[in-house]
């Protein structure tokens, strides 16, 4: 549904490229993740493939078609929902689905009942006579999505659509993003992977304007880490004299360090989880958790970042 | 150009200035002056009669005749309400790219020229609202008070008077379009709008611009001849307005 060819962004003056030969490939009717720390490129990606901005060089096809920064054809068939996006305050919901049906060509009674549809879907169907500026922060997010969606698009694009939400107005985004794969394809730029893991059925990781990786959620975490050991020290201290001893003895890699917790990435579980152990008791550190655990997907991100940032 | 798309464009433009009591204002400012206007020109002897009574001066100030309401009137529009308009629409596009209106906008089917000329045709009604406003209740009340008054002598005034208010708008709508930040949109219209107010003082440049339209305005009260010239150059002066910033609008990057 989406291809990018060789994408690159590289804004005025600056050296490093903000966005560097990006080549993905987005299936239809799924829920894209397009990860990646702040600064990693996510914005600029999503800004070129709905075309409000042109690419250094590369292309990119929607629908196997190639597009540019004015084709009204390539908006005809794309939702957009941006970072910090703003709609007319002054306006009622329903009012603004039904001018952003008008734009769209579409007959009075077809914007109607459209508009119904989709606020219904958003759980907005009480508010649809409210003004926008007198939304909560998920009704807004929500009605942004709807908005997005009046046009009937083939693709969806929201960048960050949940950094700005409190855990109950997330919650609620997230479950209506998961009921839209089968209308349409979801592109969903993010930092926060607990979204990611939980309605993208795909994602790509993006580190400093370059794809790390890309591959199916479950795939992902399959492949890079199937088990994990984490060990909570009950006091602060003791994680610097694990730290110290543990480098000279181990071949597995110190994923994350937090707090009074240490999360493990063994070579071999059955040989480290022995040895880790035995470094614990020949040095008389107190521990609360020692625990075998699967890697999420955050855990795999940590690792494919910590990666590069080493290389 | 997709016809059909402006209509729906510039129905929203007037909507939304008309939501965010901008236009209402807009309006209520035009009547104000065009009220206050002839009613100046009508008490002001007699105010300064009083002033100069108290203070034991004698001051000889000839009746006023409906010339006089209309020189002021013009003062104030040309100036006061240029300043407020410059003041009021010169983040008509800067503010939707600070905001993030326009992105909002930029990813429908909305193509660029059908949205600046959509902007473009929003001032144009409002200041045809507003110099309506104006004409009826300056027109209502300089027939009221003096004696004499041409209306379409008045009226001609008024046309001349709307393309040189629009002018100044086309460029504010211009800055607004070619700048991020509504700030400097204003103060770089308000500098044009400075530098073509005095050149209405060389009457020879200011028949090329849009200053030499108040002139040709007080030629038609005055009964003497009217040029067209600065017409022609004023409407060629908002072409290039409308033309260069649809030419640097479909280059814009979110």
């Amino acid at each position: 549904m989406i291809r990018c060819v060789n994408l690159s962004k590289t804004y005025g003056k600056e050296k490093s490229p903000a966005l560097s030969d990006l080549n993905i490939e987005v299936a239809k009717n799924t829920v894209y993740g397009f990860l990646g720390p702040n600064g990693a490129g996510k914005t600029t990606t999503v800004k070129i493939l709905t075309g409000l901005m042109r690419p250094t060089s590369g292309e990119f096809f929607i629908g196997g078609i190639p597009n540019n920064i004015n084709s009204v054809s390539l908006r005809r068939k794309i939702g957009y929902l941006g970072q910090e996006h703003k709609m007319y305050g002054g306006m009622k919901a329903k009012q603004l689905l039904m001018f952003v049906g008008e734009i769209f060509g579409q007959s009075k009674q077809e914007r109607i009942v459209r508009a119904d549809e989709l606020l219904a879907m958003a759980g907005l169907t009480d508010a649809a006579n409210k003004k926008i500026s007198e939304f909560s922060g998920g009704m807004v997010q929500r009605l942004g999505i709807a908005q997005a969606l009046m046009g009937n698009p083939e693709v969806l694009f929201l960048d960050e659509p949940t950094s700005a939400l409190d855990p109950i107005g997330r919650k609620e985004v997230l479950e209506f993003i998961s009921t839209l794969r089968e209308s349409c394809t979801v592109f969903m730029s993010t930092h926060i992977l607990s979204d990611v893991e939980r309605v993208c059925d795909t994602v790509a990781i993006l580190n400093k304007g370059r794809l790390i990786v890309q591959e199916k959620t479950g795939t992902l975490k399959k492949r890079f880490s199937e088990k994990l050991i984490e060990i909570e020290f009950t006091k602060t201290e003791d994680v610097e004299i694990f730290k110290s001893k543990f480098s000279k003895s181990q071949s597995s890699d110190i994923l994350k360090v937090e707090n009074n917790s240490i999360l493990i990435h063994p070579t071999n579980l059955t040989e480290d989880k022995s040895g880790l152990l035995q470094i614990i008791a020949a040095s008389g550190l107190e521990i609360e958790k020692f625990e075998v655990k699967s890697a999420t997907l955050e855990d795999v991100f940590v690792k494919l970042i910590g990666d590069e940032s080493h290389e | 150009m997709n016809r059909n798309l402006f209509f729906i464009l510039l129905k929203n433009e007037v909507a939304e200035q008309f939501r965010s009591r901008k236009l209402i204002a807009i309006v209520f400012v035009f009547l104000f002056f065009g009220l206050m206007s002839p009613i100046t020109a009508m008490f002001m002897p007699e105010i300064f009669a009083s002033i100069s009574e108290s203070q034991n001066i004698k001051i000889e100030i000839p009746d006023p005749v409906w010339t006089d309401a209309v020189v002021q009137y013009v003062k104030n529009m040309s100036q006061m309400i240029s300043f407020i308009l410059i003041i009021v629409y010169m983040g008509i596009i800067a503010r939707e790219k600070e905001n993030g209106i326009l992105v909002f906008l930029l990813v429908k089917p909305v193509g660029r020229s059908a949205f600046m000329l959509s902007k473009y045709a929003s001032v144009c009604i409002a200041v045809f609202a507003g110099i309506s406003a104006s004409f009826i209740a300056a027109s209502f009340y300089t027939f009221l008070f003096f004696e004499g008054f041409v209306v379409m002598d008045f009226l001609l005034l008024n046309l001349f008077l709307m393309l040189n208010l629009l002018s100044t708008l086309f460029i504010v709508v211009l800055f607004s379009s070619l700048f991020k930040s509504q700030i400097i949109a204003g103060i770089l219209s308000f500098f044009v709008y400075l530098i073509i107010s005095l050149t209405s003082q060389f009457e020879k440049l200011a028949e090329f611009l849009p200053s030499g339209l108040l002139v040709q305005g007080n030629n038609a009260i005055s009964g003497q001849q009217i040029s067209l010239i600065p017409v022609f150059a004023t409407i060629l002066l908002m072409a290039a307005c409308v033309v260069i910033s649809i030419l640097n609008f479909r280059k814009w990057e979110a």
